[in-house]
């Protein structure tokens, strides 16, 4: 009797541990996919001051791709942003070959113009743009609560900021990552964190936003991010925003007419 | 002093030294040791963007080739006919600062395989398996007035309108783009672009040049130049188009067009109307079409686009004349037309897109039925395979060729670069 009970506990010992090696650093899921009414409010708090409803956006997007033993790679976004419209028109400008190629979004539809082929090609939000560490989603507004459970997942140090932790769960397929956890400071509620993870868990990549633009009362925009792929080591995308102007846009500029346009 | 004495000033001088130097990376730091080190992090961009703002001379060349082999046999499997090719369009573009931009592109197919067994007959000409074809398909000088007016000079093709299969406001290019097939290529039109964009629109302005040289020889320019304008605009979610085509030796055309979503649903349409005009006959032609993406990650697209042609008649028995002739206008002939498609990405594996569609001319009541899987498979080159099936009745549009119920199978590879 007692031989099997000491082959029981290494056992259970084993199943445990595996278990949490199963949960990967996203650490374990909430006991029940809902949301929590402080995460709930924290998010709702960095999206009304990161959502620009009530301005037009234009900015220059600089991606600087950095992978070990690799030359850098440089690509040039002129980002074309219209919170209230759900909508953005993304122009590559830099380098040459992919001058023309170009993003538009409109709600939940996202669509890619390939120049060379005179197409509009459906892309979900698992694209990365010009196949850096950067989804599409960063270029525009978030609704994070309608993609997402929302739970507190406690407080945490980051650099020298105290921050809350929120941990996100997938409502449904079509997000740019299954599970997140953002990290927002205290002192000003914006995120400076974002940790994005795999279905199983994994760590996938880090995000770090560096400094932030204040581009009308209560609003701001990032213009430094760091990414970090967490898979290929080594490699991390800079990202710089310039070239602010909340002045309005066309309407024209926030359609397909217009990327067709573009790369002419 | 002992040597000990001697070592220790030493020591603690390198070790200061060494710890200076320590503590001065660590001052400048990198963005990596710390992500929130703001000069770092400009240090690391500005040594990586290159230089900006300054003009440049950039050339610029790329293309797209395709493979593809073809095998055809009749219902009555008692022949087949077989094909190969290569074929595509390589560009470049010379861009030159204050001078604009200078782009030429070149068609070219070579015939690889060609072979026809048992009962079935040529439909053209035999191919040339030693010399391919070239074609210029663009040649063209860009440049803009002050950002305000952007003008284009040369052979050039022309997209305007929003519909895929059908494109009936389509009045410049010399022939109708193709939906069906991998590579557009169509060779373009001389004349002079003008595009003036507004706040909420477009206006484009052609003049076609192509009328000035006829039979060999050169014409007036008052009467022989044809003029066409376009002004689009987007209002709401919807995308306007008004067109409209001119001269004294053509037809004259007036065409409308939209693009928009409702319900989930884009849609699009397009309508052109052709007065009669010396043998012309009148003309009215409409195109709508909507498409719909379904599926949590919209993996899945049906679409479908339905085309009416007041001049096109059921032209059952005429086909292989008109093909002698060079008169035939695939696409475009009948009154009715219907295409309907499903293609699902992703599907049933990540590695593959699969599709079906169906294509009828309802005038004749002939078809063709596509069913076309596109593999992605790691280390391996990317292809697609095609099986379609025309029927519908003898000597229509879609069974003249081939002839009814004849089974097709295609094997492409296609490059971009």
């Amino acid at each position: 009797m007692k031989a099997r009970v000491f082959l029981i506990i290494p056992m259970l010992a084993l199943f445990m541990a595996s278990t949490v090696f199963a949960q990967g650093a996203a650490g374990p899921a909430p006991s029940s996919l809902r949301n929590d009414p402080k995460a709930a409010s924290l998010v709702s708090a960095f999206e009304s001051r990161l959502n620009l409803e009530g301005l037009d956006l234009t900015s220059t997007f600089t991606l600087v791709q950095k992978k070990d033993g690799e030359a850098d790679r440089v690509l040039q976004i002129r980002v074309y942003r219209r919170d209230a419209a759900d909508s953005f028109t993304l122009i590559f400008q830099y380098p040459d070959s992919e001058k023309g190629k170009g993003y538009w979004r409109s709600k939940d539809d996202l669509y890619l113009y390939l120049p060379t082929t005179r197409e509009f090609v459906y892309r979900n939000r698992k694209d990365d743009v010009g196949s850096t560490d950067v989804r599409t989603d960063t270029f525009g507004s978030t609704r994070l609560a309608d993609q997402y459970w929302l739970n507190y997942a406690g407080t945490a140090t980051v650099s020298k900021w105290e921050c809350d932790v929120i941990r996100l769960d997938a409502k449904k397929l079509d997000v740019s990552f299954p599970i997140q956890k953002w990290y927002v400071r205290k002192t000003d509620g914006l995120p400076v964190k974002v940790e994005n993870f795999s279905a199983s868990g994994t760590l996938l990549r880090t995000s770090y936003y560096v400094d932030y633009q204040k581009v009308a009362a209560e609003k701001y925009l990032f213009t430094k991010l760091l990414a970090i792929n967490e898979l290929e080591k080594g490699q991390r995308t800079f990202i710089t925003n310039e070239g602010i102007s909340t002045a309005k846009i066309p309407d024209y500029t926030f359609s397909k007419a217009f990327l067709e346009e573009q790369s002419r | 002093m002992s040597d000990h004495g001697l070592l220790r000033p030493v020591s603690a001088f390198v070790l200061i030294l060494a710890m200076a130097g320590v503590s001065s990376a660590f001052a400048q730091g990198t963005a990596e040791d710390d992500p929130f080190n703001a000069a770092a992090f400009d240090t690391t961009v500005s040594a990586s963007v290159a230089p900006g703002g300054q003009a440049m001379t950039t050339v610029l060349a790329g293309g797209t080739i395709l493979v593809s082999a073809t095998a055809a046999a009749p219902a009555s499997w008692n022949g087949y006919s077989a094909s190969s090719s290569l074929s595509g369009k390589l560009f470049v573009k010379l861009t030159l600062p204050d001078y604009g931009s200078f782009y030429a592109a070149y068609n070219a197919v070579q015939m690889v395989f060609s072979g026809i067994a048992g009962s079935v007959a040529a439909t053209g000409p035999a191919p040339d398996l030693f010399a391919p074809t070239f074609e210029l398909s663009e040649l063209h000088w860009s440049f803009d007035i002050g950002k305000q007016v952007f003008v284009r000079l040369g052979n050039q093709l022309i997209s305007w309108g929003p519909s895929r299969v059908w494109t009936p406001v389509d009045f410049i290019n010399l022939q109708k783009v193709d939906a069906f097939q991998s590579v557009d290529l169509r060779v373009g039109k001389p004349g002079l672009r003008l595009h003036v964009p507004l706040q909420s629109a477009n206006v484009f302005l052609f003049t076609d040049f192509s009328g000035l040289v006829d039979a060999g020889s050169v014409q007036d320019p008052a009467t022989s130049i044809a003029y066409a304008a376009r002004f689009d605009a987007t209002v709401g979610d919807v995308e306007l188009g008004l067109t409209g085509f001119a001269g004294v030796k053509v037809q004259d055309k007036l065409g409308f067009d939209f693009s928009g979503h409702l319900l989930g649903l884009n849609l699009y349409g397009e309508s052109a109307y052709t007065p009669a005009y010396d043998s012309g006959t009148q003309n009215v032609a409409i195109a709508v079409g909507a498409s719909r993406l379904l599926g949590d990650l919209k993996r899945l697209t049906v679409s479908s686009e339905f085309f009416y042609n007041s001049s096109g008649s059921n032209l059952t028995g005429q086909y292989a004349t008109m093909a002698g002739m060079q008169t035939l206008n695939p696409l475009y002939m009948g009154q009715f037309y219907g295409y309907v498609s499903v293609q699902a990405s992703e599907f049933p594996a990540a590695s593959l897109t699969s599709g079906a569609s169906a294509l009828a001319n309802l005038s004749d009541g002939s078809f063709v039925i596509r069913l076309t899987e596109s593999f992605a498979l790691q280390n391996a080159v990317p292809f697609g395979v095609t099986v379609s099936w025309s029927g519908g009745g003898a000597d229509k549009e879609f069974t003249w060729a081939a002839g009814n119920n004849s089974l097709a199978v295609s094997l492409t590879v296609r490059a971009d670069f």
